[in-house]
C-alpha cells in the first residue's frame, strides 16, 4: 500500500515529535499529530490519513475506545490503525488484533526502522 | 536356723517381680478374698500372699500377721520357693531343721505349721507363695492342698490381671495425651481442616473451618461440603470434568472430590460461600481418607482464603505494568533521539560526535533489554508466563533462530551451523522457544574466538527433543556452572560491558524450559569449549491437566501454606 500522510496519536509530546521526526525524515511521510483521542477522532476525519498510529495508554479516551469510534464513523471506519505501546503482553496484543488493529508496534522503537515496521504491517503478505 | 539357699535364676526371678509392679502396693480387695478365702478353707488363724524379695518377704495381703513384712532370712516362703513341690508343708516347725529355732518359731508369732503354694508366673519365675500357718501342729488333707494350690493359681492370675490393667491404663493415657495434642493443633491450626465421609458430608470441622465459613462446628457436622460451594462453579467444573475425563460427573459436588477419589490431592482455588451469603476465594487441598486396608472412607479438606493474597497479586501485576509503562515511555524519546542522530537524518554528524551518540543508543538499548527481561523474569516468578502451546516443527524453530541472529554471527565472525534428526513436532510456545535457542546461540557468539564455529545439533529421542549449542571457546570451570543460571551471573565481571548482555539471558531461559517441563544444562571444560542443552518434551499436557496433581508439599513457599 501506498502511504503519503500519517496521523500520530500519542499523548507524550516528545514521543510525538520523535515519531514524527522519523515518520517525516526516514519515512518521507505527511505527519498529523494528535495528542489525545478526541484530537484523533477529529483529525481523521479532516485529514484522511492513509493510517493512523494509535497510543494505547491515553488518559480520557483511551486507545482502544478511540479504534471503536473510529470504526463506529464511516469516514474512518477504513484507515488502517497499528497501535503503539509500552507494555508488552502477549495477550493484549491479541485482544488488539481483535479490537480490529492492523498491528502492534512497541515501545521504545527504533526510528530508523520504525517507517518499513509500519509498511511490513500494513501490507498483506 | 538354715537360711534358704538363693535360688539359680534369682536375677531374672527378682527382675520378674519388680516389672509386675507389686511390691508395696496398697492392699486391695481381691487378694484379701483369697487370703481369707485360704484361711477358712484350711482352718488356720495365720494366712498371708507373700512375694520373696532380694531381702525380705513383703505381705501383699495378710491375716493374723501384723509385719507388712519380714526379713528373708526368717521366712518360711524363701524355702517354699526352693521346693521342688507345688505345695510345701511343714507339719511341726520345732522338729523341722530349717525352722526350728527360728524366731518366728520361737517367739512371737510362734509358728509351729506352714503350708504354702507356690505363686509360678508363666515365665517360670517363683514369686513366693500363698500359705496358711498356725501356732499348733496340724496336717491338711487332699481336697484343702488342693485348694491351697488352686488359690496361688488365682493370684498369679490377679497378678498378671492388674499388671494388663496398669498396662491398659498407661496405654490409654499415652493416646489420650496423643488425642490431646492433635486437638491442639487442629483447634490451633490457621488452616480450615475438615473430614468428610465417603458421600462428602462434613464429620469433623476445626474451628479455624468455623471462623472461615462462619458457622458453628454443630451447624458444619452433617452438612454436604458442597454447600460451602459456589453452585455454579461445581455445575460448570463437573460439566467440564465430563468432558475431559470422558465419564459422567453427575453430582456437582463431585466435581470437589473426583481428583481426589483417584488418589491425587487436588489442591485449586474455588470460589467458596459463608454462611451470610458473601463468597471468598479459598485455595483447597482435597485428599482422600482411607482405613487401613486401603478402603476410602471420606475425604479431607485444608482450606485457607486467598482474598488477600489475591489483592498483594493484583496490586504487584499493576505496579509491575505501570513501572514497566512509565520506563518506557522516556525511553522511547530517548532511544528514538539518539537513533534520528546517528542515523544521520538530521544531518551528519562530527566523528567523535557520532562515537558518543552511538555509545549513548547502544547504553539505552541495553537498558531496554534489562527492563524487558526484568519484568519477563518477574511474570516467571509469579508464575504469569502463560504459554501458548502450538505443534511447532523443530526445524522451523532452529531456522527461525539462527536466521534472527545470522547478522551478529557475521558481524562476529562466527559460522553457524545447524543440524537435525528426529521425526514428528513438539508441542510449546514457539516465540519461547525460539527465545531460549537465540540466547544460547548469542551467548555461544559472544564467546566464540573468531572464526569461529557455532554448532547447532536437534535431536529427538523417546519423545524428548534435544537441542545443543555448541562452542570454541574458552570453556566454563565446574564451579562457573553452578552460578550460571542465576539472575544477573556473568562469569566474568567485564563481561557485562564487553558482551553487552543483561545477566538473566539464562535465568529466563531456564525458566521457559522448566515451564515447557523440560530441563536444561551445560557440559564444559576450560579450554574445550562449552555446549548448552535443554531438553523438551514432545507433548506438553493440556491445560485441564496441569491443576491436578500438587500436593501441599511441593507446593512453592509463594503460593503454599503458610
Amino acid at each position: 500500500m501506498i502511504v503519503n500522510k500519517v496521523l500520530l496519536v500519542d499523548d507524550d509530546a516528545d514521543i510525538r515529535r520523535i515519531g514524527q521526526l522519523s515518520l517525516q525524515a526516514v519515512g518521507k511521510w505527511n505527519v498529523v499529530l494528535a495528542a489525545s483521542g478526541a484530537e484523533a477522532l477529529l483529525a481523521a476525519e479532516r485529514e484522511a490519513p492513509d493510517l493512523i498510529l494509535l497510543d494505547v495508554m491515553m488518559p480520557e479516551m483511551d486507545g482502544p475506545t478511540t479504534l471503536q469510534r473510529l470504526r463506529e464513523t464511516k469516514a474512518t471506519a477504513m484507515i488502517p490503525v497499528l497501535f503503539l505501546t509500552a507494555k508488552v503482553q502477549r495477550n493484549e496484543v491479541e485482544r488488539f488484533l481483535q479490537l480490529g488493529a492492523q498491528g502492534v508496534i512497541r515501545k521504545p522503537f527504533d526510528p530508523m526502522l520504525l517507517p518499513k515496521e509500519i509498511l511490513q504491517l500494513v501490507t498483506p503478505l | 536356723m538354715k537360711a534358704a539357699p538363693v535360688p539359680l535364676d534369682e536375677e531374672a526371678r527378682l527382675r520378674s517381680l519388680r516389672a509386675l509392679e507389686v511390691l508395696d502396693t496398697p492392699p486391695e480387695p481381691e487378694f484379701d478374698d483369697l487370703t481369707q478365702l485360704a484361711a477358712a478353707i484350711c482352718g488356720t488363724p495365720m494366712a498371708y500372699i507373700s512375694l520373696v524379695d532380694e531381702k525380705r518377704q513383703w505381705f501383699k495381703s495378710r491375716v493374723g500377721m501384723q509385719e507388712p513384712e519380714t526379713p528373708r532370712e526368717l521366712s518360711f516362703c524363701a524355702h517354699n520357693i526352693l521346693s521342688p513341690r507345688p505345695v510345701m508343708v511343714v507339719t511341726d516347725a520345732l522338729r523341722d531343721d530349717r525352722f526350728w529355732d527360728n524366731p518366728m518359731v520361737l517367739e512371737e508369732p510362734r509358728i509351729r505349721f506352714y503350708a504354702g503354694a507356690k505363686l509360678a508366673m508363666p515365665d517360670g519365675a517363683v514369686l513366693g507363695s500363698i500359705c496358711v500357718l498356725d501356732r499348733e501342729v496340724r496336717e491338711l488333707g487332699p481336697v484343702q492342698l488342693g485348694a491351697l494350690h488352686a488359690l496361688a493359681r488365682q493370684v498369679v492370675r490377679l497378678i498378671e490381671l492388674r499388671k494388663q490393667a496398669a498396662e491398659l491404663r498407661r496405654q490409654d493415657a499415652e493416646l489420650r495425651e496423643v488425642l490431646r495434642m492433635r486437638h491442639v493443633l487442629l483447634d490451633s491450626a490457621p488452616l480450615s481442616i475438615m473430614a468428610t465421609d465417603k458421600q462428602g458430608r462434613i464429620r469433623t470441622a476445626n474451628p479455624a473451618a468455623c471462623r472461615l465459613f462462619g458457622y458453628s462446628e454443630d451447624e458444619l457436622t452433617g452438612m454436604p461440603m458442597a454447600a460451602l460451594h459456589d453452585k455454579r462453579e461445581l455445575a460448570h467444573e463437573a460439566r467440564e470434568l465430563t468432558e475431559k475425563l470422558k465419564q459422567p460427573v453427575e453430582l456437582p459436588a463431585d466435581a470437589l472430590f473426583v481428583k481426589a477419589r483417584e488418589g491425587l490431592t487436588e489442591e485449586r482455588e474455588w470460589s467458596c460461600v459463608r454462611m451470610d451469603g458473601s463468597r471468598f476465594p479459598a485455595l483447597v487441598a482435597v485428599t482422600a481418607l482411607n482405613d487401613a486396608a486401603g478402603g476410602l472412607t471420606g475425604f479431607l479438606s485444608v482450606a485457607q482464603d486467598v482474598t488477600e493474597r489475591k489483592e498483594v497479586d493484583r496490586l504487584k501485576n499493576e505496579f509491575v505494568s505501570t513501572v514497566s509503562h512509565e520506563l518506557r515511555t522516556p525511553l522511547t524519546s530517548i532511544r528514538g533521539a539518539l537513533g534520528l542522530l546517528e542515523g544521520g537524518v538530521l544531518g551528519a554528524l562530527e566523528p567523535q560526535a557520532l562515537e558518543v551518540v552511538q555509545i549513548a543508543r547502544s547504553n539505552s538499548d541495553r537498558l531496554i533489554r534489562l527492563i524487558n527481561d526484568i519484568l519477563d523474569l518477574e511474570k516467571m516468578a509469579a508464575g504469569k508466563l502463560d504459554l501458548s502451546l502450538v505443534q511447532i516443527d523443530p526445524r522451523e524453530l532452529l531456522t527461525t533462530a539462527l536466521a534472527g541472529i545470522q547478522a551478529v554471527a557475521e558481524a562476529s565472525g562466527v559460522e553457524l551451523r545447524g543440524g537435525i534428526q528426529g521425526e514428528g513436532e513438539l508441542s510449546g510456545d514457539k516465540d519461547r522457544l525460539v527465545q531460549v535457542l537465540t540466547n544460547l546461540v548469542s551467548n555461544a557468539i559472544k564467546f566464540s574466538p573468531p572464526n569461529g564455529v557455532v554448532r547447532v545439533q536437534v535431536d529427538e529421542r523417546a519423545g524428548v527433543w534435544r537441542f545443543a549449542v555448541a562452542d570454541q571457546g574458552p570453556g566454563i570451570s565446574p564451579h562457573q556452572m553452578a552460578k550460571l543460571f542465576r539472575k544477573f551471573q556473568q562469569l566474568d565481571s567485564s563481561d557485562t560491558r564487553s558482551k553487552g548482555g543483561t545477566g538473566l539471558g539464562l535465568a529466563i531461559s531456564k525458566a521457559i524450559v522448566d515451564q515447557h517441563r523440560g530441563r536444561i544444562w551445560v557440559t564444559s571444560e576450560p579450554g574445550q569449549g562449552t555446549v548448552f542443552l535443554f531438553e523438551v518434551p514432545a507433548r506438553q499436557p493440556s491445560k485441564s491437566d496441569t491443576f491436578s496433581s500438587i500436593t501441599l508439599g511441593s507446593v512453592p513457599p509463594k503460593s503454599g501454606i503458610p
